[in-house]
């Protein structure tokens, strides 16, 4: 299993941060200790149920939301620090992009891009126009200029959206439920996006979602939160096939289907990653042997750090071990179905 | 039947003058509305418990004043305010006197009617604006007002409207125009032609200003 890298040079780091709120019903924790770090140009997920704290969690991160104890740093900069001008300046730097997409309903998708330059500072009306064209171009738009949100899909207004986040260089880009409101189609566009940004910008991406499928398809390391507390980080890999937390598990069998109902004792999962997804160690593992198997559930699909393929075998047979354990040498890992 | 005789007492210089002098009080009083009372519609909005810096002492405060100029009958707005007027335009008679007491009735009446147009601006919009790093200013310049326009320019037809039919009443109290045209001539001398004719022209008045404010609403909405 690939180990959690941590890097010591975080771009984003919270140290027991916790954020309460005063109700009419009392006052609730919707953040509650949470230590974390986030390394530059990773892609970050936040997953956990609805009312989890993730919405308050990626919010502290350009002070839309102010802990009530802790710090958080960015750049190695303690944000309760900045001033409004300091602040500005690190917005400026940060991207944020909503469930909601928040473009401005009287201006076209080139002002609403070209608004985020205006807002900054940056350049004459001329450049400003021609670097909004040029992003909305990356995200694909170019011949939507000139129309109104009203007049576009939500996929459509989501790029808009991004091409606004990027439109001062950030280094980092937060999304909350970037893709909540989208068809599935759609959700592919954005997420093929974000990778691709990811990938050519070195953009740090932080991704709030309450899907694992989404998590699954672009992250590198996630956070479970549970009740405003992280209940484990890890690589995707980790949380997916080993998750420690309840919470952890409850959300990879999402993605994972428990083993089928009369599963017997002889049954393994195997799971396994990178090349071995297309190798022959299947049916190279019973060869010659007096084992037989059948596949009683798989899933092969791929991670953002490669393919990966995930199943619940029946083994039988006198060398049943002996056919496990070359599974075990190809570099699969078999744990026992039934425990 | 009505035939010509029935406008025997249609004076229609008289009607021009009455009608120029009403447009004239609406128009004047309307900028002026405007003038004070979309800052302070803005100033409502802000400091209200969701606005941009919330202050509830000073919401409060504004939001009492507003609703203290808002709840005295206009006709009494008018008589109370008599010294003031004279103060301020030194008469409280004709176009020049109704001024002040008509901008100090609709300025608050517009005020809240704006702030009611702003908290209609999506919640996200102004937090997608805060994550550009947008400054307050910023914010209210060119995101709150121009995210509104379509719900401001509404509310300014509203207020508009609302000025005829004060300035109706002005007239009852020797402010000219058409209202006083109706109470000297139609009510006090029962000359039902002129009564019949002013009341026309304000309803024609109304429905043009509803009309010209639903088609630039119309022409300034994006969504
Ligand atoms: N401004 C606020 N005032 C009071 N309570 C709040 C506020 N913002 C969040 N909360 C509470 O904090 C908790 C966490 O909210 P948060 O929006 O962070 O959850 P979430 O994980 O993003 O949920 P969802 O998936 O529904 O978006 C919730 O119980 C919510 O009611
Ligand atoms: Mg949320």
């Amino acid at each position: 299993m690939v180990s959690d890298v941590h890097n010591p040079a975080s771009v984003i780091a919270l140290r027991g941060v916790t954020r309460r709120f005063v109700s009419k019903s009392g006052v609730q924790a919707a953040l509650d200790g949470v230590d974390l770090d986030i390394a530059r140009g990773e892609v970050f997920g936040i997953i956990g149920p609805s009312g989890s704290g993730k919405s308050t969690l990626i919010r502290l991160l350009n002070r839309l939301e102010t802990p009530s104890e802790g710090r958080v740093e960015v750049n190695g900069v303690d944000l309760s620090g900045l001033d409004a001008r300091a602040l500005s300046a690190l917005r400026h730097k940060m991207g944020m992009i909503f469930q909601s997409f928040g473009l401005l309903s009287s201006k076209t998708a080139l002002h609403n891009v070209a608004y985020a330059l205006e807002l900054a500072g940056t350049g004459t009306s001329g450049t400003r126009r021609q670097r909004a064209l040029d992003l909305l171009d990356r995200v694909g738009l170019s011949a939507h200029a000139q129309k109104y949100p009203a007049q576009l899909s939500g996929g459509q207004k989501q790029r808009v959206a991004i091409a606004r986040a990027l439109a001062n260089a950030p280094d980092i880009l937060l999304c909350d439920e970037a893709t909540s409101a989208l068809d599935p189609e759609a959700t592919q566009g954005i997420l093929t996006l974000l990778a691709e940004l990811n990938r050519e910008l070195g953009l740090t991406i932080v991704l709030v979602t309450h899907e694992m499928e989404v998590v699954r398809q672009v992250c590198d390391r996630v956070a479970v939160l549970d009740h405003g507390r992280l209940a484990e980080v890890g690589t995707v890999e980790q949380v997916l096939f080993a998750p420690v937390s309840a919470a952890g598990r409850a959300l990879s069998k999402h993605i994972l289907p428990p083993p089928p109902d009369g599963v017997g004792e002889g049954a393994v999962t195997l799971t396994y990653f990178g090349e071995v997804v297309y190798s022959d160690a299947l049916s190279a593992a019973v060869q010659g042997l007096q084992a037989r198997f059948s596949v009683l559930s798989g899933q092969v699909s791929h991670l953002k750090s490669g393919p990966y393929g995930h199943m619940i075998v029946d083994m039988a047979g006198p060398h049943r071990a002996e056919a496990l354990a070359r599974l075990r040498a190809r570099g699969v890992s078999v744990t026992e179905a039934v425990q | 039947m009505i035939g010509p005789e029935f406008f025997a007492n249609i004076d229609p210089a008289e009607i021009a003058r009455a009608s120029g002098e009403t447009l004239g009080m609406v128009g004047a009083s309307l900028l002026l509305s405007l003038a004070l009372g979309l800052p302070l519609g803005v100033w409502l909005s802000v400091t209200s418990r969701q606005g941009l810096s919330p202050h509830p002492l000073l919401y409060g405060l504004l939001s009492f004043a507003v609703n203290v100029l808002r709840s005295i009958p206009f006709v009494i707005l008018f008589i109370l305010l008599i010294p003031v007027t004279l103060a301020l335009v030194g008469t409280s008679l004709g176009v020049k006197g109704a001024i002040p007491p008509l901008v100090l009735g609709a300025a608050p009446f517009l005020a809240r009617l704006v702030e009611n147009a702003l908290r209609e601006v999506d919640r996200s919009v102004i937090e997608a604006t805060q994550a550009l790093g947008a400054s307050k200013r910023q914010i209210i310049l060119h995101t709150l007002l121009p995210e509104a326009l379509p719900g401001l320019i509404a509310a300014a037809t509203v207020t508009a409207i609302a000025l005829v039919s004060y300035t109706a009443m002005a007239g009852v109290v020797g402010a000219g125009g058409l209202g006083d045209l109706a109470v000297r001539y139609g009510y006090q001398r029962f000359q039902t032609d002129v009564m019949v004719v002013t009341v026309v022209l304000i309803i024609a008045l109304v429905q043009g200003l509803q009309m010209l404010g639903d088609a630039l609403v119309a022409r300034v909405s994006k969504k």
